[in-house]
C-alpha cells in the first residue's frame, strides 16, 4: 500500500520543534491517501511508529471504503501546510493533532497559523486555537471555541471566542467575547 | 441650581468656532501604554485593508485619557505605516475624557478621532460635551486634545452651570 510505503519517510517526535518548512517531510500526495483536492505539499509528522501506524491505516481504511472516519484516533498526526501564491509564502498552517472530518476537512488540536507580508515576506497575523476544523483546500479555519491572535508588528492582541478565518479574502471574523489590547504606539498622533 | 442659558448663535457664519474651555494639555500618571477594547462580538479584521471592526457594547478604555462605549467601531490602518489613522465610533456614543485633571463627557451619534489631529468630531444625535462649568451643543464639535480645545461649528449653544461659579458676584455694586 502506499501509506506504508510512506511511512518510513515521516520524522519523529524528536524533531517537531521548531515549526518550519525545512523540518518538514513533505509527502506527494501520489504517495499518501491524502483526500482528494488536498494540496501536494501537505505533509503529515509522527509522533510514534505504532500510534502513526494505526491511525493513518485506519484513517485508511475509512477513505477507501469511503466513509469519513470522525473518530479515527489522531495520536501523533501533525499537519504543515503552506499556502503559496507563485514562489511566495501566504500563508502557513499547523496543528499538534488533525483528524480527517471530510474530503478535504480536519478537526485540529493546538491549530496555529501565520500569514506573511507580500512586501517583505514577514509574519503579519498570527492565530492560535486549541481546536477548529481546518479545510486544505479551501485554506478555511473555523471553531466555535476559543481564539487568540497577535499582530506581528505589535498592532494588537486580541482573545475571543467563536472564530471564522478566510484565507481567500484574508479576513478574519471573531464571533463573541472579544477583547483586544491595541498599543497606543499604533495609534498615537503623527508626529510632524 | 440655577442655571444661566446662553444661547449663541453665529448668522451665516456655518462653522463658527466657539471656544468654551483651554485647560491645559498634561501628561497623565495614570496613562498606560495600552488602549483595552471590549465587545460582545462579531469582530472583524480585513488583513488586506487593514480594516479593524467590533460590534456590540463596544467598550474603549485608556486609561487616564479616556473612556468610550458605543455599538460599533471601526479602525483603519494607513497602508504606509501600518499605524492606526481613524477610529470611528457610532450608535450612542458616550465618550468621558480625562485631561488635566478635568473630566469631559461627550454624547453624540458619532464620533471620528484623527490620529493624524489628535481631535475627536462628534456629530449626530446633537452632540453635547458637558463638563462641570458649563454644557454645550453644536452641529459638530471638534474637541483637540492635545491643546485641549473645544470647538462647536453649525448651531453652537452653551450653558453654564453658576454652581460651578463663586457665589459672591465681581460684577456687583462694591
Amino acid at each position: 500500500m502506499a501509506l506504508n510505503s510512506a511511512l518510513p519517510s515521516l520524522s519523529k517526535e524528536s524533531d517537531r520543534h521548531p515549526i518550519g518548512a525545512a523540518s518538514h517531510t513533505v509527502l506527494p500526495r501520489s504517495s499518501t491517501s491524502l483526500p482528494p483536492g488536498a494540496p501536494r505539499n501537505f505533509s503529515v509528522r509522527r509522533r510514534d511508529h505504532v500510534g502513526a501506524s494505526v491511525c493513518v491505516v485506519l484513517i485508511a481504511a475509512g477513505i477507501l471504503t469511503g466513509q469519513t472516519p470522525k473518530n479515527a484516533p489522531a495520536v501523533g498526526r501533525r499537519i504543515s501546510f503552506y499556502h503559496k501564491e507563485g514562489d511566495r509564502n501566504v500563508a502557513h498552517f499547523t496543528a499538534a493533532e488533525a483528524v480527517p472530518q471530510g474530503s478535504s476537512i480536519y478537526l485540529t488540536r493546538n491549530f496555529h497559523m501565520e500569514t506573511f507580508r507580500e512586501k517583505d515576506g514577514s509574519e503579519e497575523l498570527l492565530i492560535d486555537a486549541p481546536e477548529c476544523l481546518f479545510d486544505v483546500t479551501t485554506k478555511r479555519a473555523s471553531s466555535p471555541g476559543p481564539i487568540r491572535v497577535r499582530h506581528a508588528d505589535g498592532l494588537f492582541i486580541l482573545e475571543g471566542v467563536g472564530f471564522q478565518w478566510n484565507q481567500e479574502n484574508s479576513r478574519l471574523v471573531v464571533s463573541n467575547q472579544v477583547h483586544t489590547v491595541i498599543q497606543k504606539m499604533s495609534v498615537i498622533p503623527h508626529s510632524p | 441650581m440655577r442655571a444661566l442659558h446662553a444661547s449663541l448663535t453665529f448668522g451665516g457664519l456655518l462653522s463658527a468656532a466657539l471656544l468654551i474651555a483651554e485647560p491645559a494639555a498634561s501628561k497623565n500618571p495614570a496613562a498606560t501604554n495600552n488602549v483595552d477594547i471590549t465587545a460582545r462580538g462579531p469582530f472583524e479584521y480585513d488583513l488586506k485593508t487593514g480594516r479593524l471592526h467590533w460590534s456590540e457594547n463596544v467598550v474603549v478604555d485608556d486609561p487616564g485619557s479616556f473612556h468610550l462605549t458605543c455599538e460599533d467601531l471601526v479602525a483603519e490602518r494607513s497602508v504606509t505605516n501600518r499605524r492606526i489613522e481613524v477610529i470611528i465610533a457610532t450608535s450612542n456614543v458616550v465618550v468621558t475624557f480625562v485631561e488635566g485633571g478635568v473630566t469631559s463627557e461627550a454624547r453624540c451619534g458619532r464620533a471620528v478621532y484623527s490620529a493624524a489631529t489628535d481631535t475627536f468630531e462628534l456629530t449626530g444625535d446633537s452632540p453635547v460635551v458637558r463638563r462641570l462649568e458649563a454644557s454645550s451643543w453644536a452641529d459638530t464639535i471638534i474637541f483637540n486634545r492635545s491643546t485641549g480645545k473645544v470647538q462647536g461649528k453649525g448651531n453652537p449653544r452653551i450653558q453654564f452651570n453658576a454652581g460651578a461659579f463663586p457665589k459672591t458676584n465681581p460684577l456687583g455694586p462694591k
